[in-house]
């Protein structure tokens, strides 16, 4: 995701004035619109699982286990070699998915957010060596440094939302530094200097508003990487253990019956890549509304 | 200084990241829940063994001490054992290295061939259709997983058409071009979109400059324009913007050969996670991390090398 971070901290953002009159101006913007739908849609569904389908998402029916899509009592078809209802299990899946994009990005916004602010607002010593170590944390490919910390831990949920954490805040701590080392130079932040308030209140009262509107966008990009990370630890075998459904892990096991079954290891893909286009959107939208300039 | 002398500072600036990167794969082995000797021994462990690891990682001694004979063992080329494989971890690593770079390499050149006509298309005719339709592709092609791709593709190109092979690698050059054909291609998908929008933004940069304004003012006709002025000049972008993204391709390149079984680095990754075999993931996490920032340094030379104004 380093890109996404050179990207998004390459976009000056504008002086607060503009950015409030521009947001009474455009509330309205497609993308935003479509995205934020579409993810309401996939996650009431997910939360709605129990009414929407009558499975059990581990109920094994062997007798009719490979059932094409469409076919009687099974809207989505079955896996094999269990025969367990396909759209059930992407509906329950769903929910560790979506798990993992929110929790995961959540928890790295806010501490790359925090490291970002006290890196620009203080600079010196504390950015240089602050700055220094998400230089390294850059050097590994994410995936890689996810999937050793996940291998020392051991695989599990949490572990794996403890190795996200422990590697996700590095783009954010990059991107509001930019923009915090920009704002400390504005004139409204001497001013408060001058008042005497607390770091503390200039940092969290003053700086923060002025840019966390990057941060936010960049968290839905964020997110999308999240849920497609979440969704290939899934698909390694070294996520949530079977057989809780998972998107990742049911494509994997798709996987070996995908010559005679193509459902099955396709119908997840699609609910993820549905996921990821509507954080996508929301992203653009947010972007077309918090930035001054297209 | 010379030529090369801009490339000094570069060096200066890594070695600081370079010393980070091995701090950072030194502690991996402390996050090990419980004792770590027994872990790297796994099946091995006797009370011989563990005395002998204990006294080479030096664990008796503080961190710092044990980080120094990390260090010393590292400038050696000594990354420990494989206590599944039972070979020495550096010799594990170059028997699987080489589809690991064929795969990578491949996946390099394809993502360029998508990305730079259509990257620049797309800046050149802004908003028109063609843009558009180059948007949403890369819209879509971010929020696939890389390998449900890679199921997709062969689910029509191996299963469907049988053109192209299931899996593998193949054993001599021409078969290793057809073989790894998917996987490239599905790597090239995803890293080819981040390609595209970087370009789409730089050449759209390069039509905003000055001497492009310079150009049109002299009456030079709009091709002489593009080829001599625009292009070119995008193009010397393209080799930061592959620089920049050479992580997200490693990282890429490790599922992706898990998908179509193609024996090299990522797979013996992900397989030394299941069987606990933590020295090799040591080493492995270690070795892609240099492999970035070397790939991040040679980039860079090629930038001074074909633009001399850094040089200056």
């Amino acid at each position: 995701m380093a890109i996404e971070a050179i990207d998004s901290a390459s976009v000056p953002l504008g002086t607060v004035g503009q950015t409030t009159r521009r947001r009474k101006r455009r509330v309205r913007s497609w993308p935003l619109l479509i995205g934020g739908i579409m993810l309401v849609l996939i996650a009431a569904a997910c939360l709605a699982a129990p009414w929407l389908t009558s499975y059990d998402p581990s109920f094994q029916d062997i007798n009719n286990a490979g059932a094409p899509p469409f076919s009687a009592g099974h809207l989505f078809g079955t896996d094999a070699p269990f025969g367990r209802d396909t759209l059930s299990r992407i509906l329950y899946g769903g929910r560790i998915d979506l798990l993992i994009g929110i929790g995961a990005t959540t928890v790295t916004v806010i501490v790359g957010t925090t490291v970002g602010l006290i890196a620009g607002y203080f600079g010196g010593k504390i950015d240089g060596i602050l700055m220094r170590i998400v230089d390294v944390f850059f050097a590994f490919p994410f995936l890689v440094l996810v999937l050793a910390i996940i291998a020392m831990l051991g695989p599990s949920l949490l572990n794996m939302f403890i190795a996200i954490w422990a590697v996700g805040w590095v783009s954010y701590a990059r991107i509001i530094r930019g923009e915090t080392l920009v704002v400390t130079k504005q004139e409204f932040i001497l001013a408060a200097r001058t008042l005497g308030y607390s770091h503390r209140r200039i940092m969290i009262r003053h700086i923060l508003p002025s840019v966390i509107s990057v941060a936010l966008i960049f968290s839905m990009a964020d997110a999308v990487g999240n849920i497609l990370l979440g969704a290939a630890l899934g698909y390694l075998g070294l996520g949530v253990p079977p057989p809780t459904p998972e998107w990742g892990s049911m494509i994997a096991d798709g996987q070996t019956y995908m010559v005679t079954q193509w459902w099955v290891p396709t119908l997840p893909g699609i609910a993820i890549v549905l996921v990821g286009i509507s954080f996508s959107l929301i992203g653009d939208g947010l972007a077309d509304i918090l930035r001054p300039q297209g | 200084m010379g030529r090369f002398g801009f490339v000094v500072p570069r060096l200066i600036q890594m070695v600081p990241v370079a010393i980070g990167i091995t701090i950072i794969t030194f502690f991996l082995i402390h996050l090990i829940p419980g004792d770590p000797v027994a872990a790297l021994l796994g099946n091995h462990y006797s009370a011989t063994s563990a005395h002998a690891l204990r006294a080479a990682l030096g664990l008796d001694k503080p961190l710092w001490n044990q980080y120094l004979i990390f260090l010393g063992n590292l400038f050696h080329g000594n990354l420990g054992d494989s206590i599944y494989y039972e070979e020495p971890v550096r010799d594990l690593i170059f028997s699987r290295v080489e589809p690991t770079i064929w795969l990578v390499a491949y996946a390099a050149v394809l993502a360029a061939v998508i990305s730079v006509p259509l990257g620049m298309l797309a800046a050149l005719k802004r908003n028109s259709v063609i843009d558009q339709a180059i948007r949403a592709f890369f819209l879509v092609a971010l929020a696939m997983p890389a390998f449900w791709v890679g199921i997709i593709l062969v689910l029509i190109f191996s299963i469907h058409f049988t053109i192209f092979p299931v899996s593998g690698f193949g054993n001599d050059v021409p078969s290793h071009i057809k073989d790894l054909f998917l996987p490239a291609l599905t790597i090239a998908l995803s890293f080819g979109a981040i390609l595209i929008r970087s370009l789409r933004n730089s050449t759209l940069s390069v039509l905003r400059a000055d001497y492009v304004d310079t150009a049109r003012a002299k009456g030079l006709p709009n091709r002489v324009i593009l080829g001599r002025h625009v292009l070119r000049n995008a193009l010397l972008s393209t080799v930061t913007i592959f620089g920049v993204n050479i992580a997200f391709l490693m990282g890429a390149t490790v599922i992706v050969e898990n998908v179509f079984a193609l024996g090299g680095i990522g797979q013996l990754l992900v397989s030394a996670i299941q069987q606990r075999d933590y020295a090799v993931v040591q080493g492995i996490t270690l070795l892609i991390a240099f492999f970035v920032i070397g790939i991040n340094l040679l980039t860079d030379v090629a930038y001074g090398l074909l633009d001399p104004r850094v040089q200056q």
